[in-house]
């Protein structure tokens, strides 16, 4: 066993793959940030609001006015650094940090693409994505090689199946797989989608895309990994991935998704595409003998390091199982759990504030202090309407209310239940803390969602 | 590398058949006609929105002439004459609040028609110097429908003297004549607009994306309903969301007699939206809730639509309890108009949650990417 796995990580590989990933992972990056720049999200979603939801534990991270632009402008220049392998270290790391930076500001608009290519951005860090086909090579000749320890390519590789396989068992659910649920409220509308829309209004249309939806995350990872299935599993990538775009605004998330999968290919395949650039770009290359890179701290390190990472991967998440109740309903362990594109939740939440001298109530008008996305996505999260509630709390204060006493008056509608409430009737909010424990104070959800 | 082509190729040719073969099924599933959202913006069009508007602008019409005739010759019959006719076209004003896309809601029609309370200091100062710009975003809160009630209204307690105040060339009388034929001129501009290509715009957008007429459609609604119904008409004047209750901020609160018959017009108006209704009389077409009708018997969700009716209604008559002055109705009783709050809030938790879902619409303004 040991000697498997030692012989395992002393195999080598070209770089090639890992160059082309490189060259398409800072490209997406560089243009995604561009087209968030251009869209005028960075204002819209960092500079207007008055108020911002933060994750546990994180609540220092928040916007810095204008020089928030820095900090875009900063994770897209170092996005182009990863495009040209240059300076690539620093590149990455700073990468890492402004994007996560980014993220971490507002969890209202925590997507699972974006956590993804967090953990990409963590992960190329430490790979030598540099060593091949960049600029650092060009500037300093002795880094520059031809080959790479295998494993490095296959940490991707394993990213990508764990986001794919994950979203898979999320599906295995009740909800999705015996209602079609939300493809059932999703599809019927989409009419108008080129072929598939005048097929969207049968039911059994709604059921072979959850299936089929389900069987393809699960599958996928090893299509790919399997040579003799790899074209027809790209096809399918595409397919899949090409259909999501069409009917849901997801952003870039379809291509980044399709062309990080193209990591599975032959170093021949990829050879190519490098020849193509070179020959596109007029690049002159050079020999670089058949030397191998080799971690600078020795394989330990590495071993251990990369063991960690994707121990937690794994386990991460599962810790739902921690928590009492629904998972869809309460919430508790829903992110950073590749659960994509799962579940339609719906909800509204309406705030009385009480001055707990005078008695005196006041409705909160929701618009004042959040914006249309974060009022949505607070109406049905617990944790974001308990963080609203203390914010409120600070803010009536300091109108002249004294000892505000906070409840709310909530309904949220799951996967085409009929709404309900949500959050306990009589709680007053001002005495709950967030924390990470099992949240008593949301109502128990009054049906069953069997599954994983 | 031919291999691998074969299989790609086969992979798309297994798929592309499945789906063609799919298609022959159809006879036999139920609501295979689907459901024809072009046919419902038709009738919204054709049957409410333009009618609606070709009779309010006939009435803004009615209010020009006889504001003129009125400050030609001021008389107290002709004040109540102008009276008369302010509270039709401030009640046909109502049936098209709601209608604030395309043109409308470019120019602001609602915050220039119907901004209240107005602000009487603003008007008073218009009156004693004789000058103002209605076009400046900031006089919309004296202007429009509030403003010239409070002229009518507002300006004195005993009609015979305030019938002395329209006199022929007053700042008064000028400041009416504007104020009636500001609104006709900016509601002629939304008609025109309708008459004149919008129309088909608006029909011809039958898709149900984020900018599709029916997804703007159903949020000018609800944002309609919420605010201006729910908020504005019965939630700030009610103290809902003041520490105390604000009965001078009731709409048509000059005038003391209408400002229930204004909030049941609205509501009347709501119904006939929902439904699919024609502009008067008891016709329909395709509305809101076939719509829903046929997405929840496609999804196989519990039936909303006529549980939505039933709310609306229960608010009806809710309301046809109060007293047709709601300012006074707060003074007295104002746990009746809180009542009232309650009915409507239910029913905007139906609409924004429930149908909201089951409808599949996208909440306004929210463009960015989702997962």
């Amino acid at each position: 066993m040991r000697s498997s796995i030692r012989s395992y990580l002393q195999t080598e590989t070209s770089a090639a793959p890992l160059a082309v990933f490189r060259i398409i992972f800072g490209n997406m990056m560089l243009a995604g940030m561009i087209r968030f720049w251009a869209l005028g999200w960075i204002d819209k979603l960092y500079i207007q609001p008055d108020f911002f939801f933060s994750y546990y534990g994180f609540d220092f991270v928040k916007p810095i006015g204008d020089w928030t632009y820095g900090i875009f402008a900063l994770c897209a220049l170092s996005a182009l650094g990863i495009l040209l392998g240059y300076r690539y270290r620093i590149s990455a790391t700073l990468f890492f940090l402004s994007f996560t930076y980014i993220e971490l500001m507002d969890k209202t608009t925590y997507l699972n693409h974006y956590y993804f290519i967090s953990l990409v951005g963590f992960l190329m860090i430490f790979l030598p994505a540099n060593v091949y086909f960049s600029l650092d090579a060009r500037r300093r000749p002795e880094i520059g090689k031809r080959r790479v320890p295998k494993w490095t390519i296959d940490s991707i590789k394993l990213m990508l199946g764990i986001v794919y396989f994950y979203a898979g068992l999320a599906k295995l659910n009740s909800d999705w797989l015996l209602r079609a649920m939300p493809l059932a409220i999703w599809l019927p509308t989409q009419d108008q989608i080129p072929v598939f829309g005048a097929l969207f209004k049968y039911k059994w249309m709604h059921y072979a895309l959850s299936w089929g939806g389900a069987i393809y995350d699960l599958s996928i990872p090893f299509l790919l990994a399997i040579r003799r299935t790899r074209w027809l599993a790209f096809a399918l990538v595409v397919f899949f991935h090409g259909l999501t775009a069409t009917l849901f605004p997801i952003g870039m998330f379809p291509y980044i998704m399709i062309l990080s999968t193209l990591i599975f290919f032959s170093p021949t395949f990829h050879d190519k595409i490098l020849d193509g650039l070179s020959a596109g770009l007029k690049i002159r290359t050079r020999d670089l003998g058949n030397e191998c890179w080799q971690p600078r701290f020795g394989q330990g390190w590495y071993t251990v390091g990369l063991t960690v990472f994707f121990g937690m991967q794994i386990l991460l998440p599962f810790r739902h199982y921690l928590y009492p109740g629904e998972l869809f309903w309460n919430e508790e362990g829903f992110r950073f759990s590749w659960r994509v594109m799962l579940i339609e939740k719906a909800g509204i939440a309406t705030f009385k504030v009480v001055d707990g001298i005078s008695g005196e109530e006041y409705t909160v008008d929701n618009s004042q202090y959040l914006t249309v996305f974060q009022e949505k996505q607070m109406a049905t999260q617990p944790d974001f309407v308990i963080e609203y509630a203390h914010h409120l709390k600070g803010v009536f204060e300091s109108h002249g209310v004294s000892e505000p006493q906070i409840f709310v008056d909530s309904y949220v509608a799951l996967n085409g239940r009929k709404s309900t409430r949500y959050i306990k009737e009589n709680v007053n909010l001002c005495k709950v803390r967030y924390n990470l424990k099992h949240r008593n104070w949301v109502t128990e959800f009054n049906d069953e969602i069997k599954g994983l | 590398m031919r291999q691998q082509f074969v299989i790609l190729f086969v992979g798309i040719a297994i798929i592309s058949s499945v789906l063609s073969g799919c298609k022959d099924d159809q006879v036999s599933e139920p609501n295979g006609d689907g459901f024809d959202r072009g046919a419902m913006l038709e009738n919204w069009a054709d049957s409410l929105i333009i009618p609606g508007y070709s009779d309010y602008v006939l009435t803004l019409e009615e209010l020009n002439q006889t504001a003129i005739a009125f400050t030609t010759d001021p008389s107290v019959e002709g004040l109540l004459g102008m009276r008369n006719v302010f509270v039709k076209a401030y009640l046909n004003w109502q049936n098209v609040s709601m209608f604030e896309i395309g043109k409308a809601e470019s120019i602001g029609l609602r915050d220039y028609t119907n901004t209240f309370p107005t602000s009487s200091e603003d008007i008073v100062r218009f009156i004693t110097s004789g000058s103002y710009d209605l076009e400046l975003a900031s006089t919309r809160m004296a202007q429009g429908f509030p403003a010239i009630e409070y002229l009518l209204y507002g300006l004195e307690e005993e009609d015979e003297v305030a019938a002395t105040r329209f006199e022929n060339g007053s700042n008064e009388s000028k400041l009416l004549v504007s104020y009636c034929s500001r609104i006709l001129d900016l509601t002629k501009e939304v008609l025109n607009d309708w008459n004149s290509g919008y129309r088909d715009d608006f029909v011809q957008n039958n898709g149900s994306g984020g900018n599709s007429s029916v997804n703007k459609l159903m949020n000018d609604f609800m944002f309609y309903f919420e605010r201006s119904i729910r908020a504005g008409k019965v939630g700030i004047p009610a103290g809902v969301f003041s520490s105390t209750p604000l009965p001078d901020k009731v709409e048509g609160f000059y005038s003391r007699t209408h400002s229930r018959a204004l909030l049941l017009a609205a509501l009347d108006r709501v119904v006939r939206f929902y439904n699919g209704m024609h502009h008067q009389g008891e016709g329909y077409g395709p509305g809101v809730d076939d719509y829903l009708n046929f997405l929840q018997s496609i999804s196989g969700a519990e039936q909303l639509s006529s549980e939505i009716n039933h709310q609306i209604a229960v608010a009806v008559e809710q309301a046809e309890l109060l007293s047709e002055d709601l300012s006074s109705q707060i003074v007295s009783d104002n746990v009746a108009m809180l009542k009232l709050y309650d009915e409507l809030q239910k029913c905007v938790v139906l609409m924004k949650v429930d149908m909201f879902q089951a409808m599949n619409i996208k909440v306004d303004f929210v463009d960015a990417d989702g997962d």
